[in-house]
């Protein structure tokens, strides 16, 4: 695992392991918080973590004297641009939900109707 | 240490302090800071990795929109409730959420570590081959990814004409 340390920016698990403690933050997050936006955040952090994996892994494949398969960056780009989509649409819903129930907490909206 | 491998280190340490600082702080404001410094950390590790449009679109439309629409969110609703603190949690949530997330980290870090010798062997050639420019993939961006380009282009205009719907007030 030292080497691994050592190499630090050339190593393929070093990113993973980045992206597999995000997605971990991303989920308690959003198991352990009461706030809608709080969750949100969490739904970020999930979705970053997922692009930072693609990204990697575009990186580290070799191809013959090619910059590796760029597939995994395009689909980087995609992910962080729809992440920002669905950020703004969730929040829509969180404020047209604050509109009925007067509340952002998430424990307190527990009925589909008012 | 090399000095890029102390700037990354020190990068990645940045990133899960505040990600981890994000998930637990009260204040949804100092949350919201905190996914700002996440999403700034998590571009700089898109800077190692030669993705530089990535980088730019990380920093523009996350760090710079997402960010601002979450802060003004945040403010909105903080002023409603007179507060910006997060009503106390559930220490069933707090207690299965960090089960969870930590059996995943623990799942997700041993595969990682169990394929790290095949992993490793397949980096020692990443050096030798020429490095991604944004001209690459630009030209893949145009060429050959142009429908998913417009169909992300086309899902944006939904999503912002839906959430102009979703929040028009109606006559009751």
């Amino acid at each position: 695992m030292l080497d691994s340390i050592a190499l630090g920016p050339q190593a393929l698990s070093n990113y993973l392991l980045l992206a597999a403690a995000l997605f971990a933050a991303g989920i308690f997050a959003v198991i352990a918080r009461r706030n809608a936006i709080g969750m949100l955040i969490g739904l970020l952090f999930m979705l970053n973590s997922a692009a930072l994996n693609l990204a990697a892994f575009s990186r580290f494949s070799t191809v013959q004297g090619q910059p590796g398969r760029l597939e995994g960056q395009v689909s980087a780009i995609f992910v962080i641009v729809l992440a920002a989509v669905q950020t703004a649409v969730v929040l829509a819903l969180v404020l047209a939900a604050y509109q009925t129930h007067r509340t952002v907490d998430m424990d307190e909206m527990d009925e589909l109707s008012h | 240490m090399t000095l890029s491998g102390t700037i990354f280190w020190f990068v990645v340490l940045v990133t899960v302090g505040s990600a981890l600082f994000a998930v637990v702080a009260r204040s949804m404001l100092h949350a919201t800071l905190s996914l700002c410094a996440t999403l700034l950390g998590i571009a700089a590790v898109y800077l190692f990795l030669h993705a530089e449009l990535a980088a730019a679109i990380q920093v523009l439309v996350q760090a710079g929109g997402a960010v601002l629409l979450i802060l003004f969110a945040v403010m909105f609703s903080s002023k409603m409730q007179g507060e910006w603190w997060e009503r106390g949690r559930k220490p069933a949530a707090i207690v299965g959420g960090g089960a969870i997330a930590l059996l995943l980290f623990f799942v997700l870090s041993a595969t990682i570590h169990a394929l790290s010798g095949p992993l490793l062997e397949a980096s020692g050639g990443a050096e030798a081959i020429r490095a991604p420019e944004v001209r690459d993939v630009g030209r893949m961006l145009l060429g050959k990814y142009m429908i998913p380009l417009e169909a992300a282009a086309v899902a944006i205009l939904a999503a912002l004409i839906g959430s102009m719907v979703l929040l028009k007030k109606e006559a009751r």
